[in-house]
């Protein structure tokens, strides 16, 4: 489904990956774990093709990043569900309206967009803030109406950027939760983390770590 | 996508934006009426310029005792010397008429008797209508027999044939200036607007807006603009010119204002102002890598 064949990044300053071979398949849920500056977010704007690799190749649904064409990006972008650590909703509209952009730019009729964001509004839990601007919810209600934007139409994978980087432990959690649920229903997850401690609790679940500008397996012992 | 998305955003995008939008729309209506006033102001020096030539006549004044067939046989030679329209024989008691109409007195009055000419009135084509022309006419007309003496508007050609260059010159590099200036104060105004919702823009990128899904709205929006703001100008030119009607409008001279295609052309201007800048003040975000 998603494939790094090879990749090297470097900025002006900085090298980050390396020949960096990996590979996300349908259904997975995959923790992305790695000190601050090694490129955590860079790897899952790949995926979105912000940016691309020096060497090597990204591969999303057939998109590969050789040679894809300018205006294929937003086609791409429509197939995955992305979620940011600053949940990026925007402030000149309601919940609803958020939510619903994605549909719309996917151009589904009006009837349809309104049963599916209420769904998925039910799904992560804010149905009844569906009037509310982001800026009268908390983080962790703007979290969830980022993740319903991000899977409202159902993407073969939810990319999330340090999705419980501005909770406190309980509401992180809650989080997590929420997209293991999704993952449940069929839809891979890729999760980039400094939350060891969610990390330490699910690990059964697959986790790579960035380290010497490559991507390893790691294993938590129980 | 459904055009109701678009016409959403674009009353979305003004909702939010209010004071930028008055000021945009302000901005556009300064630059049009900049523009109207320039064009108004242009189109009727030249018209002026173009009245002043039009008079231009000769006047060919006639030794005394000339027999009516001396002045058939003058005005048939002078009929044919090379850019003479027409020629009008005004008698001595012409003349007299003439004075009084000018000078409100009797000529007789003044003096025991009619000291003024008989003369022939010789109109030219627009295009002889210079000063070496006028004078290569006025050279042949001298040579003949019964002219004594001949006088045309030296000074006003004169002084138009040195301003007209100036003239064009001095218009064309306003003209330069002010849609330059026009240009660029909308398109500043719109660009300011347009940085205000980069953070929209590029949410609207991250998950998966196209180029024109983005871009369109905020055409929309420039179109409006444009249009309002040209619309508003118009209207204050339209004002601020009939005071100029009624005031500088005589019988000789009729002031041209705010025509039906004069408008058209200013809303036109006004509009493609608000597009072009709002294209190409959301060019540089649309980049998708």
């Amino acid at each position: 489904m998603i494939n790094f064949n090879n990749i090297s990044f470097s900025y002006p300053s900085k090298e980050l990956f390396r020949n960096v071979t990996f590979r996300i398949d349908k259904g997975e849920f995959v923790f992305l774990i790695g000190e601050s500056g090694t490129g955590k977010t860079t790897l899952l704007r790949m995926i979105n093709m912000e940016i691309f690799p020096q060497e090597g190749e990204v591969i999303v649904y057939g998109f590969n990043s050789r040679f894809i064409k300018k205006p294929e990006i937003p086609v791409l972008r429509r197939k995955i569900g992305f979620v940011f650590q600053d949940y990026k909703l925007l402030n000149d509209r309601d919940v609803f309206e958020n939510v619903a952009l994605p549909l719309y730019l996917a151009g589904m009729k009006p009837d349809l967009i309104k049963k599916k964001v209420f769904n998925v509004l039910n799904e992560v839990g804010v149905f009844d803030s569906y009037k509310k601007y982001p800026q009268e919810l908390s983080g962790g209600e703007q979290q969830r109406v980022s993740i319903a934007r991000a899977i409202v139409n159902e993407p073969y994978i939810l990319v999330a950027d340090e999705p419980t980087g501005n909770l406190d432990p309980f509401v992180s959690f809650e989080i997590i939760k929420l997209l293991l649920n999704i993952n449940h229903k069929g839809t891979a997850v890729f999760v980039a983390t400094h939350n060891y401690e969610i990390v330490r609790r699910l690990r059964s679940k697959r986790l790579v770590q960035i380290k010497d500008k490559n991507l390893v397996e790691v294993v938590i012992k129980e | 996508m459904n055009p109701s998305y678009y016409f959403r955003e674009f009353i979305r995008y003004l909702k939010t934006a209010k004071s930028a939008v008055f000021t945009s729309v302000i901005v556009i209506a300064i630059a049009v009426l900049l523009l109207g006033i320039y064009l108004t102001i242009s189109i009727n020096s030249v018209k002026l310029l173009k009245l002043i030539r039009d008079k231009v006549e000769i006047d060919a004044y006639l030794t005394d005792g000339l027999s009516q067939g001396d002045i058939s046989r003058l005005i048939s030679e002078i009929k044919t010397i090379g850019g003479v329209k027409n020629v009008t024989y005004i008698s001595k008691e012409d003349a007299a008429k003439f004075f009084a109409e000018d000078f409100g007195e009797d000529i007789l009055d003044v003096f025991d008797y009619n000291p003024l000419p008989a003369s022939l009135k010789i109109s030219l084509y627009d295009e002889y209508k210079t000063i070496d022309r006028i004078e290569k006419i006025k050279s042949e007309i001298q040579k003949l027999r019964g002219i004594d003496d001949i006088v045309y508007a030296h000074k006003n050609l004169e002084i138009i044939e040195r301003n007209a260059r100036s003239l064009v010159f001095l218009n064309l590099s306003l003209l330069v200036v002010i849609a330059f200036s026009s240009v660029f104060l909308a398109g500043n105004t719109i660009r300011l607007m347009i940085e205000a919702k980069k953070e929209t823009i590029n949410i609207m990128k991250l998950i998966g807006a196209s180029k024109e899904t983005i871009r369109t709205p905020f055409i929309m929006e420039g179109l409006f603009q444009g249009f309002t703001g040209s619309l508003l100008a118009v209207l204050i030119l339209h004002l601020f010119l009939s005071y100029f009607y009624s005031t500088y409008t005589n019988t000789d001279f009729s002031f041209s204002v705010v025509d039906t295609k004069f408008i058209i052309l200013l809303i036109v201007f006004g509009s493609l102002l608000g597009v072009i800048g709002s294209a190409f003040s959301i060019r540089k975000h649309l980049k998708f890598s």
